[in-house]
């Protein structure tokens, strides 16, 4: 069922015509509609002789059994309320299956239960490594100067490594040789 | 308007047709074609393709008999088939246009002396929307409750209501534009 439309909050019946008059003009104006041809009757019979030729000639693929069901389908979904009942009784499965399906409780991240990825507790850096850079390179990299990607990529292929801990004149030599890498195009020490 | 439910005149003859009398079938055609015709040639307004409509309704018509289930006056359910049919037709899109998005009403100069008041009348049903045209005909000359057409358009009888005030408004309007006023309409 369609919402319902708009009412007028004052019905002036000065700006329509009366019943009477609808009713006249319609009248009138059917009188112009010829009633139909009487050889649209013929073709009529012709397409009920054929739809009834087409019912006898081709017996229907189904068991009386099968036809009786889904007459009794047919009719029973044919009654709003009790087509309304079967959608409720969906509703009420499907809230029943939400409320008691077995979902974990919280959110985890896919490296969440790791134990193998052990970060060092040494200084981090922001870096954004050369678009050409190969996996292996920033491996062997990673591997020489003994750190580890503890994040990233973001959203401009910033990464965040860590290093081992190390004095702070090592770690801005390590970032002086970083930054000539051929590999990094970006690092900044992270804070 | 709203009356309560009274004898079918067609129950009788589409019970015999669903036993698959032939007579009563003709029968029930010369009774109902011209109705139905009418209501289609406003629902669509191309006189090309109302008898194919019509001979396609009155097929399903046959076909379908048996399975009236006296939900509805056999007319009203003859009627839901060829607006059915009909609105294959024409388009849903073209049927659910708003009237504010109708083309706007033009004035056409008409000899009230020597015209024809039927063509007048049948140019202002033409100005209409096809929805407005459709709830002006079921409820005053198809003669439909207010009960009936909402079952038929399956929309709520507030709407069926106010629809028929617009289209009545629509309608003088129309006459209006055409130069026909109050006096000259009976």
């Amino acid at each position: 069922m369609q919402k319902p439309e708009e009412v007028p909050e004052a019905v002036d019946n000065r700006d329509s015509l009366d019943t009477e008059t609808v009713r006249h003009i319609l009248k009138e104006s059917a009188e112009d509609i010829r009633p139909a041809h009487p050889a649209v009757f013929a073709r009529i019979e012709k397409s009920v002789e054929e739809s009834s030729l087409a019912d006898t000639e081709q017996p229907s693929p189904h068991s009386p059994s099968v036809q009786a069901l889904r007459s009794k389908l047919r009719d029973y979904f044919s009654r709003p309320h009790l087509a309304w009942g079967v959608v409720a009784v969906q509703a009420v499965a499907l809230c029943l299956f939400v409320a008691y399906a077995p979902v974990r409780s919280s959110y985890q991240t896919l490296s969440a239960g790791r134990t193998d990825i052990q970060a060092p507790a040494g200084p981090a850096f922001y870096v954004i490594f050369h678009e050409n850079a190969r996996i292996r390179e920033i491996e062997r990299l990673l591997t020489t100067t003994e750190a580890v990607i503890i994040n990233g990529p973001g959203k401009r292929g910033i990464y965040t490594i860590r290093f081992s801990p190390m004095p702070s004149t090592t770690v801005k030599e390590l970032c002086a040789t970083l930054k000539k890498s051929s590999l990094i195009t970006f690092i900044e020490q992270a804070y | 308007m709203n009356r309560p439910a009274s004898f079918d005149p067609f129950l009788s003859l589409l019970e015999l047709t669903a036993q698959g009398d032939r007579d009563a079938f003709a029968c029930l055609y010369e009774q109902t074609n011209h109705r139905i015709k009418v209501y289609l040639y406003r629902l669509v307004q191309n006189k090309d393709c109302i008898d194919d409509i019509l001979v396609e309704t009155y097929t399903q018509v046959w076909k379908n008999s048996d399975r009236f289930k006296g939900r509805s006056k056999v007319l009203t359910w003859m009627i839901g088939i060829a607006r059915n049919l009909a609105l294959k037709e024409i388009g849903k899109k073209k049927y659910h246009e708003d009237i504010a998005d109708h083309p706007e009403i033009k004035a056409v100069a008409i000899d009230f002396e020597a015209g024809n008041r039927k063509e007048v009348f049948s140019r202002a049903l033409a100005l209409l929307t096809p929805k407005h045209r459709e709830i002006l005909d079921l409820a005053f000359y198809q003669d439909f409750a207010y009960r009936e057409i909402a079952h038929l358009l399956n929309i709520p009888e507030s709407t069926v209501k106010t629809r028929i005030f617009y289209a009545k408004a629509s309608l003088k309007t129309a006459l209006e534009t055409m130069g026909m006023n109050s006096d000259d309409l009976l």
